[in-house]
C-alpha cells in the first residue's frame, strides 16, 4: 500500500527534524555570549556548521533520485528526510544568524535558504494537491486522450458544417485552426485562454443558428452541440496542463535557487575563514 | 455553352484519376453549395464562390459571393480566361485547359491545399509543459550558480589576494569587499567605508592587534602587564566585537572583567585588589574619602555657606535655591562645574576685589635727589620747568618768612644777626630732604636686585629707574621685568600701563615731589598715586593680577640672597591679609612637585595658583555620569536639596569635617570633603540584580586613556 512521504516510517524524519530544532532552540535560549548572539560564537559556529552539512545533504537529494536501483536507502526514505530537516533548516540557519541581517552574502546565503525552504514547501502542497485534482478532472483520459477527441470533434464540426451559412462554416473552421491548449508559462499557470478561439465560436454560432433558414437548423443545433463539447474538453485540457505546470514550477525556483544557495554558502563560508 | 470540368485527385504513389463534369448551360458556378453545378466541398470555401460563363469576346470568370478570387496571383473579382490560366477558388485551383471536341470550354480542378491533420495541428499549437516552452531549470541553476559564485565569492578574493584591484575598487560605487562586510561598522570606524584591509590586513588570520594600535597608538595598558600571568593572548578584539551596529564596539558584558576579576589570585603575581564578580555579591567597599581624591580648586565652605551665610538675613536674598544655582546641572557631565564666579560668588564678594590693589613700585626714601635740577628740567620740559617755577616761590616766601620770624626774635632779644650766620643758614637749608620715608617695594626691590629697607643700597637703582622712567616711559620698567621673567610675561605683567603717566609720575618722583593722579581709574588700572605706582583690579579674574600672582606663585625660590627678595615678593603677593593675595583666600595653591616645603609659611617650590575647577582624573578607570542620573533627580520639579530625590539624596553634608583646613598647606591630597563619601549603599538604590543596569564597564574604562590618536601614517 503507497505511503505518503509525509507520514513515512510513522513521522521518523519530523521527530528528527523536531529533536534537531528542539536542541538548537535551547541552546540558543541557554547560550549567553559576551557579545550579541551571531554566527561568530561557539554556538553560532555549531549550528553553521550543522546548516551548512544539512545544506549540502539536501542538495545531494538532487544526485540520489536520479540514481535508480537497489541501495541501502530507499528514495522514500531521503525525501521524507529531505522535507523535514528541510523545514528544520530554517530553524537552525535563523539561529545561526542570531537574528542579525545585513546587505551582504551572509544575509543572501540565509535569505536563499529561506526562498528555497518556501518553495519546497509549495513543492509539497502541490505534490499533495494537484495529482489528486488531476485525476478527477482527467476522469480517465490523458492529456493525449483529450487532444485527440478535441481533433476528432473538429473535424466532425468542420463536416457539420459544410454546407451551412458561411459565417457559421468560418467559424467553425477558425475554432478548429486557431484553438490551442496551454502556450506560454503564464498560459500553462493560468489554465485560461481569454481569446479562446473554441469559446469564441461556440457564442457565434449559438447567436447565428438562431437565424440560419430551416434547412440549416439542425446542422446548426448539431454544430452547436459540437462545439459545447469540444469547449469542456479544452477547458479541461488546460486545467490539466495547468496543474501539470503547477507541479513543475517550484522546481524552476527549488533547484536554481539551491545551485544559487550553494554558491552563497561557499562564499559566506570563505569570507567567514578569510577573515 | 458546353463545358467540361475535370477533377484531378493524385493518390499517394504520385498516379492521376480524373473525374469529368459535363456540362451544357450557361454559365457553371462553383461553391460549397449542393446548389452548384460544380461543388467544391471544402470548409475553407464558400456556400457560392464563382461563375463561369461565355461572354462575345470569350470566357470570363467572376467572384459570387462576398469572397474575391485569385486569377493568376492577383486578387479579383472577374477576370477573362483563356486556356492555360490558373483561378484559385479557395484551397483548389482552376485551370483552363484546350476544350477537347465538342465542348466550348475545359478546365481542370484540382485541391491543390488540403487540410491538415488535425490532431497533428493541435499538438503542434499546444504548449502542455514548462519544459517546451524553453524555460531550462538547469539553464537557471547554472547561470545563478555562476553569478553568485562571481559577484560574492570570486570578486572578493580577487580583491583579497591582489591589493591593486582592492585599491581602485574603493573608488568604485560598489568595492569588491562589501558583499563580505558581515554588519555595519561602529560610528568611530565607519568611515573606513567597506575597505576591510583596514583592520583584516592578512587573509586567514583573525584582525591583529597592531592594526587597531595604528591609531590608537597610545591606548595603555590596563595596569601593568609584568603584573599578570597568561595575558599575553588576549587581543583587542577579545572585547572590541565590531560589526554589531553603530555603538561603540566596547563589550558591556560583566564576564569580561570577571573572567580576570573574579579571580584576581590567579592571574596576578602581586594582588592588592579585592576579587570582583558582582557588584552586589562581591564588590570591594568604595574608598573613605570617594569619590574625592582632593581638595577643590576653589576654597568654598559648602557647610559654613549653609548653616551660616546663607540663613543670615542680610545675604538670605542673594543665597541660591539649591544646588543648581551655582552649578551647571543642566551641562552635567562626570563633574557639575559650578558657572563661575559671576552668576555665584559674585553677588557677594564682587565689591571685595577692587580694594585689593597691587603696588609695584613705591618712590622709597632717598638720601640724595635723584637728578639734578637742571638735568631735571631737559628731561621733564616745560611742565616740570613751571613746577620748578612754583616751587622756587614758594621756596622764596617760606625763606622771608624764617627770616622775618628770625629777625623778630632777634630783635626781641636784642641781637643783630651777622651776615656769617645768614650763609651758614642758606647752606643748611640746602640739604636734601626726602620726599618718601618709606622702604622700596619687594617687587621692586626683586626687580632691581637691592635690599628694600636699605637706602645705600637701593639709591643708585632706584635714581636711574625713575631718571629713565622720566625719560623713556614704560620701556626701563618693561626691560626690568622681562629681565627676570620674560619678553610675554613683562607684557602681561604691565599690560595697560600708561607711558606718559609713568614719564610724569618719574618727573615727580625726580623731583623729589609726591605726584598726585589727575583721578583715579574707576574701571581699575594701573595709577599713580603719590608716592607709589599702583594696580586696581578690574574685576574677578584681572589677567594683569593674576600674572603677577602666577609670577609670584610658579618661580623656585633659592637660600641665597635672590632667593630672600624672591621669597618677600611671593610672600607679599600671595598674602591673603593685604593687596592682590585676596585671590588665594579661595583660589587654592598647590604644590607643582606634589611635595609642600614651605619657608616661613610660603613654599619654597614651584607652585600653582588653581584658576579653574579642577575635573577629578584620579580614577582613569572610573566611569561616572552626573548627567545621566541627574535626568532622575528632575530639577526644576524638586527641591536639589530635597534628602529623598534631590543632589542631597546622593550627597550628604559633613558638618564636622575640616574643608577649610585643607586649604592651608600646598597638598591638594591632605583635605576634608564638605560632603560625606559615597558608599556601595548610595548606588545599590538603584542599581542591583534586579534593578537598573550593574555591568561593570557602566562604571569603568579598561583602558586609562581610551583616545585616539591618529597616527601620521594612518590611513584615512
Amino acid at each position: 500500500m503507497h505511503e505518503s512521504v509525509l507520514v513515512y516510517r510513522r513521522y521518523l524524519y519530523l521527530k528528527w527534524a523536531l529533536l534537531l530544532v528542539l536542541v538548537a532552540v535551547v541552546a540558543y535560549l541557554v547560550h549567553s555570549p559576551y557579545g550579541a548572539p551571531s554566527g561568530a560564537t561557539w554556538l553560532g559556529y555549531v549550528l553553521g556548521s550543522i546548516g551548512a552539512a544539512l545544506i549540502i545533504w539536501l542538495m545531494a537529494f538532487g544526485l540520489r533520485k536520479r540514481i535508480y536501483g537497489p541501495g541501502s536507502n530507499k528514495l522514500e526514505d531521503w525525501l521524507s528526510g529531505h522535507v523535514y530537516l528541510g523545514l528544520a533548516l530554517v530553524i537552525v540557519v535563523t539561529l545561526h544568524t542570531g537574528f542579525q541581517v545585513g546587505w551582504n552574502v551572509h544575509t543572501l546565503a540565509y535569505l536563499l535558504v529561506c526562498v528555497v525552504v518556501v518553495s519546497g514547501i509549495f513543492g509539497v502542497f502541490a505534490y499533495i494537491r494537484y495529482p489528486r485534482l488531476m485525476t478527477e478532472n482527467r476522469r480517465g483520459l490523458a492529456l493525449s486522450g483529450m487532444l485527440t477527441e478535441i481533433a476528432e470533434i473538429d473535424r466532425e464540426c468542420r463536416e457539420a458544417s459544410v454546407g451551412i451559412h458561411d459565417e457559421i462554416n468560418a467559424a467553425v473552421l477558425h475554432a478548429g485552426q486557431q484553438t490551442r491548449v496551454g502556450g506560454g508559462l503564464w498560459r500553462q499557470l493560468s489554465g485560461t485562454d481569454p481569446r479562446c478561439a473554441t469559446t469564441a465560436a461556440y457564442h457565434r454560432v449559438r447567436e447565428i443558428a438562431r437565424g440560419v433558414p430551416p434547412e440549416q437548423t439542425e446542422a446548426a443545433r448539431k454544430l452547436v452541440s459540437l462545439l459545447g463539447k469540444k469547449r469542456e474538453l479544452v477547458r479541461r485540457a488546460r486545467r490539466d496542463v495547468q496543474y501539470k505546470a503547477l507541479m513543475d514550477i517550484w522546481l524552476y525556483f527549488h533547484v536554481p535557487l539551491s545551485m544559487a544557495l550553494l554558491a552563497a554558502l561557499i562564499a559566506h563560508v570563505l569570507a567567514v575563514f578569510i577573515y | 455553352m458546353r463545358s467540361r470540368i475535370s477533377f484531378i485527385t493524385r493518390t499517394a504513389k504520385g498516379g492521376i484519376s480524373y473525374r469529368h463534369v459535363d456540362l451544357d448551360s450557361d454559365f457553371v458556378r462553383f461553391g460549397r453549395s449542393t446548389n452548384n453545378e460544380i461543388y467544391l466541398k471544402d470548409p475553407r470555401v464558400p456556400l457560392d464562390l464563382a461563375e463561369l460563363h461565355e461572354r462575345p469576346n470569350g470566357f470570363f470568370i467572376e467572384a459570387s459571393g462576398s469572397i474575391d478570387i485569385r486569377h493568376g496571383g492577383a486578387i479579383t473579382r472577374a477576370a477573362h480566361v483563356k486556356v492555360g490560366d490558373t483561378v484559385a477558388l479557395g484551397p483548389f485551383d482552376l485551370v483552363v485547359i484546350e476544350p477537347p471536341e465538342g465542348f466550348s470550354v475545359a478546365a481542370t480542378v484540382e485541391l491543390t491545399r488540403p487540410l491538415g491533420d488535425d490532431l497533428e495541428e493541435l499538438t503542434a499549437r499546444s504548449t502542455t509543459s514548462i519544459v517546451a516552452t524553453g524555460i531550462s531549470r538547469r539553464r537557471w541553476a547554472v547561470g545563478l550558480f555562476l553569478l553568485v559564485i562571481v559577484l560574492f565569492a570570486a570578486a572578493p578574493l580577487v580583491g583579497v589576494f591582489s591589493p591593486s584591484i582592492h585599491q581602485a575598487s574603493l573608488a568604485w560605487p560598489v568595492s569588491v569587499d562589501i558583499a563580505w562586510e558581515p554588519g555595519q561598522l561602529s560610528r568611530p570606524h565607519d568611515f573606513f567605508g567597506d575597505d576591510c584591509s583596514q583592520c583584516h590586513a592578512q587573509p586567514f588570520a583573525q584582525v591583529r592587534d597592531q592594526e587597531c594600535l595604528t591609531c590608537h597608538e597610545d591606548i595603555s595598558h590596563h595596569g601593568d602587564p609584568v603584573n599578570y600571568v597568561g595575558m599575553g593572548a588576549a587581543r583587542c578584539a577579545n572585547c572590541h566585537e565590531e560589526h554589531n551596529g553603530w555603538a561603540a564596539p566596547v563589550g558591556q558584558d560583566a564576564r569580561y572583567c570577571v573572567a580576570c576579576h573574579g579571580d584576581l589570585q590567579g592571574i596576578m603575581v602581586a594582588v592588592d585588589l579585592a576579587n570582583a564578580s558582582d557588584f552586589s555579591t562581591e564588590h570591594p567597599a568604595f574608598g573613605e574619602r570617594y569619590p574625592h581624591t582632593r581638595r577643590t580648586a576653589v576654597n568654598f565652605d559648602h557647610v559654613r555657606h549653609f548653616d551660616a551665610h546663607f540663613v543670615d538675613q542680610r545675604y538670605a536674598e542673594r543665597a541660591p535655591a539649591g544646588c543648581d544655582g551655582c552649578h551647571t546641572v543642566a551641562a552635567a557631565t562626570r563633574s557639575v562645574m559650578p558657572r563661575g564666579f559671576d552668576a555665584t560668588c559674585a553677588a557677594c564678594h564682587a565689591g571685595q576685589i577692587a580694594d585689593r590693589e597691587f603696588v609695584l613700585l613705591r618712590l622709597p626714601e632717598m638720601m640724595e635727589p635723584i637728578i639734578e635740577r637742571d638735568d631735571l628740567m631737559e628731561v621733564c620740559g616745560p611742565t616740570l620747568e613751571a613746577y620748578e617755577a612754583n616751587q622756587e616761590r614758594l621756596y622764596s616766601m617760606a625763606e622771608r618768612l624764617d627770616l622775618m620770624r628770625e629777625r623778630v626774635e632777634a630783635m626781641a632779644a636784642g641781637e643783630d644777626m651777622e651776615d656769617g650766620e645768614e650763609e651758614e643758614e642758606d647752606e643748611e637749608e640746602e640739604e636734601f630732604e626726602s620726599v618718601s620715608v618709606e622702604e622700596l617695594t619687594p617687587v621692586a626691590a626683586y626687580l632691581l636686585d637691592t635690599q628694600g629697607d636699605d637706602p645705600d643700597s637701593y639709591g643708585a637703582g632706584v635714581g636711574a629707574l625713575t631718571t629713565s622712567m622720566a625719560e623713556e616711559g614704560v620701556g626701563p620698567l618693561f626691560d626690568l621685568i622681562a629681565e627676570k621673567t620674560s619678553e610675554a610675561e613683562a607684557s602681561r605683567l604691565i599690560a595697560g600701563l600708561n607711558a606718559e603717566a609713568v614719564k610724569r609720575l618719574a618727573c615727580a618722583w625726580a623731583a623729589n615731589l609726591e605726584y598726585e593722579a589727575p583721578a583715579e581709574p574707576m574701571a581699575g588700572g594701573w595709577y599713580g598715586d603719590y608716592l607709589e605706582l599702583k594696580y586696581r583690579p578690574a574685576g574677578h579674574a584681572d589677567p594683569v593680577l593674576r600674572a603677577w600672582l602666577d609670577l609670584a606663585a610658579a618661580t623656585v625660590t633659592e637660600d641665597d640672597e635672590e632667593g630672600e627678595s624672591l621669597g618677600a615678593v611671593r610672600e607679599t603677593l600671595l598674602s591673603a591679609q593685604q593687596g592682590p593675595g585676596a585671590c588665594i583666600k579661595c583660589h587654592a595653591v598647590t604644590s607643582v612637585a606634589g611635595e609642600a616645603e614651605a619657608i616661613d609659611g610660603i613654599d619654597s617650590g614651584a607652585l600653582s595658583i588653581e584658576w579653574h575647577y579642577q575635573v577629578d582624573e584620579a580614577r582613569p578607570l572610573h566611569r561616572y555620569s552626573h548627567g545621566a542620573h541627574l535626568k532622575l533627580v528632575r530639577p526644576g520639579a524638586v527641591s536639589m536639596m530635597d534628602p529623598t530625590i534631590g543632589c542631597a539624596n546622593c550627597h550628604e553634608l559633613d558638618t564636622k569635617a575640616p574643608y577649610a583646613a585643607a586649604f592651608d598647606d600646598f597638598d591638594p591630597t591632605t583635605f576634608s570633603s564638605n560632603f560625606k563619601p559615597i558608599n556601595k549603599a548610595v548606588c545599590e538604590q538603584c542599581h542591583g540584580p534586579s534593578d537598573v543596569a550593574q555591568n561593570c564597564q557602566l562604571c569603568h574604562s579598561f583602558h586609562e586613556k581610551p583616545t585616539v590618536r591618529m597616527a601620521k601614517t594612518a590611513r584615512q
